[in-house]
């Protein structure tokens, strides 16, 4: 099982790693991306099974990368949750259009965080 | 937060792991790393199963590993891997104590949505204590209030007690606690774990293994306590617990002063929707009391209008026959505004109703003499007019606005109000109203009416109004800008 975390800034995919670490001893690989493009590549060759896509990235936003996953891709079984800043206002139609999961605001609850890897990957709570 | 490991620092996602590739390349490719228990992660370790040169990796007195190979590069490799688990650490502690606030911003947000829509301290606690409960491990909690200062504390909300065990006198979590006392004194919470070691509950039959407890603070005024209890033999809290219990005990302190400022507005709204009612009940006793002031007089045509600022108005009129076929008619004006000065003109009602005295002068002195036994209750101007049938009259005026005679004013000596000076007489005008005259008392509300530009209506436009009808006139000052009660007494000879 692999969880594949994309954020441009790296203080966040530290802090979202570091949340997520717990699942390493339940067999949980975690790989990270730090912009669209390089997130497509890992995606296509890791075949993750949940993404913490950014939204705001250079290169290739989130929306780009999930629109490309889920609809060019056509790689529907891949859970996308994207992450967006709080107080920026979250285009709900956009991410629905692209296909996105769900959505999370940062700064994320460390718990909602753990607790959704686990219930996409099935792991007990 | 998991600790460093020796993996991690090797593998790809450290930030070190190039370095440490290209140090290993460049000193003796074929060195080998294992971690604690002899795992290899990099290298061949075959290859050194009887290398005696085994360099450990230290972190905080805690071998992570080893560097097997030879002895100078292993050193130079084992400081390098030394150097990035104290960085991986010092990391690890920052994202842990940053993630530590996401939590706590989290639970702030969680909590304030939650008590935001309560306005019953009850509900607010009962909520506040769920969250704490489900955050923090306990078998019992309280959350006591002080509703008011120098109030004794309640029971807002329990769990695990009774409302009975918590009023009793040894409950460690109800009002009369002494670890209650001390967190109202000293303002800041505790953890007292060992509970019955406590010298403060020596006499307290104590069924806790710990106890938490934080004040309830809005600002500098304590509003309560809340207060988390486990009865389980050797249970005990830690400063995070303390830490999270403080931040549960913030949300729920504002909410509760809410809580307060919301039992307070509906307080106030009550006594005035009851104050209202009364105000209007005096206004329709007052309109009551003038309108039967006005009785039949038969040879006169009288006309009456009064039209009150507010609910409740200061002026009043009175008119009556006389048994000699004449007519007296009194209006005035008492200074003051609102309740206080309609019960002054209800009392100056009952008192013009028992007055016997014959003619103006008499019945103002004996009004003044009213007013003055009564004490200090300001002053009341007024003007007495007695018209017989044959159309004179003898008018007295205390200190009020003069009459009109078919646009003409009835100048009349000056005096002061009633109800200032004892023993004070009013002089007598006499006059004669033509066929077509008409007399006109009315109030300075007419006089003082002021226009939205703040302009009066002043004496020279008066002189004329008082011309028309009264219910005219009346509504000649309303439209120009009411700013005052307005009375118009328009009384002439009825000649047909």
């Amino acid at each position: 099982m692999k969880i594949l975390i994309v954020d441009d800034e790296p203080h966040l995919r530290t802090l979202i790693q570091q949340t997520l670490e717990e699942l390493e001893d339940e067999g949980v690989d975690l790989i990270t991306a730090t912009n669209g493009e390089e997130a497509l590549e890992s995606i296509q060759q890791e075949q993750p099974n949940l993404v913490f896509l950014d939204v705001m990235m250079p290169k290739k936003n989130g929306f780009d990368v999930c629109n490309t996953v889920k609809n060019e891709l056509g790689l529907k079984n891949v859970h996308i949750v994207l992450l967006t800043a709080k107080g920026q206002e979250f285009d709900r139609h956009r991410g629905q259009e692209v296909g996105a999961d769900m959505y999370m605001t940062k700064p994320f609850d460390p718990d909602a965080l753990v607790a959704k890897a686990r219930s996409v990957l099935g792991l007990p709570a | 937060m998991s600790a460093t490991t020796l993996k991690a620092l090797i593998g790809p996602r450290s930030g070190g792991s190039a370095v440490l590739s290209a140090l290993r390349e460049h000193l003796a490719p074929g060195l080998c790393i294992v971690d604690a228990l002899g795992r290899c992660l990099l290298g061949d370790a075959s290859a050194y199963s009887n290398e005696p040169h085994r360099t450990p990796v230290l972190h905080e007195d805690v071998i992570l590993g080893y560097v097997i190979g030879a002895s100078s590069s292993a050193s130079a490799i084992a400081s390098l891997l030394t150097h990035l688990a104290s960085r991986d650490s010092e990391n690890r502690a920052l994202a842990s104590e940053v993630l530590h606030l996401y939590r706590e911003i989290h639970l702030i947000e969680e909590l304030s949505e939650q008590l935001a829509p309560l306005l019953g301290i009850g509900a607010v606690a009962r909520s506040a204590l769920d969250q704490a409960k489900r955050l923090i491990t306990a078998t019992h909690g309280s959350i006591l209030v002080l509703e008011r200062d120098n109030c004794p504390l309640s029971i807002a909300a329990s769990f695990g007690n009774s409302c009975d065990d918590l009023s009793s006198e040894v409950s460690l979590l109800g009002p009369t606690s002494p670890i209650v006392a001390t967190i109202l004194q000293r303002g800041t919470g505790e953890i007292v774990n060992e509970c019955g070691a406590d010298p403060r509950v020596q006499d307290v039959d104590c069924p806790m293994g710990a106890l938490i407890c934080a004040p309830l603070r809005t600002g500098t005024r304590i509003v309560g306590v809340i207060l988390l209890g486990d009865a389980n033999r050797g249970a005990s809290y830690a400063a995070a617990d303390l830490k999270l219990l403080n931040t549960i005990a913030l949300q729920t302190a504002s909410a509760i002063e809410n809580s307060f400022l919301c039992a307070e507005m509906i307080e106030t709204a009550r006594e005035r929707a009851a104050f209202a009612a009364e105000f209007q009940a005096a206004s329709s006793v007052q309109q009551l009391l003038l309108t039967s002031a006005s009785r039949p007089t038969p040879g006169f045509n009288v006309e009456s209008v009064y039209l009150p600022a507010s609910e409740v108005g200061g002026d009043f009129f009175f008119v009556a026959p006389g048994d000699d076929g004449s007519l007296t008619a009194i209006l005035g004006d008492v200074s003051g505004k609102g309740l206080t000065a309609a019960m002054r003109v209800a009392m100056i009602l009952g008192a013009i109703r028992r007055e016997n005295s014959h003619g103006p002068s008499d019945i103002l002195a004996g009004l003044n003499n009213v007013l003055m036994a009564q004490g200090q209750l300001g002053f009341t101007t007024a003007c007495c007019v007695q018209i017989s049938r044959d159309g004179s009259f003898m008018l007295a005026n205390a200190g009020h606005i003069a009459a009109y005679v078919s646009g003409r004013e009835v100048t009349s000596p000056p005096s002061l109000p009633l109800g200032i000076s004892e023993g004070q007489s009013y002089e007598l005008v006499h006059g004669q109203l033509g066929l077509e005259d008409r007399i006109v008392l009315l109030s300075d509300g007419v006089l003082e009416a002021r226009s939205q530009s703040g302009e009066l209506y002043g004496f020279d436009r008066l002189a004329p109004l008082t011309r028309l009808t009264a219910k005219e006139i009346a509504e000649t000052a309303r439209a120009f800008g009411q700013e005052d009660d307005i009375s118009v007494l328009a009384i002439s000879v009825d000649v047909s």
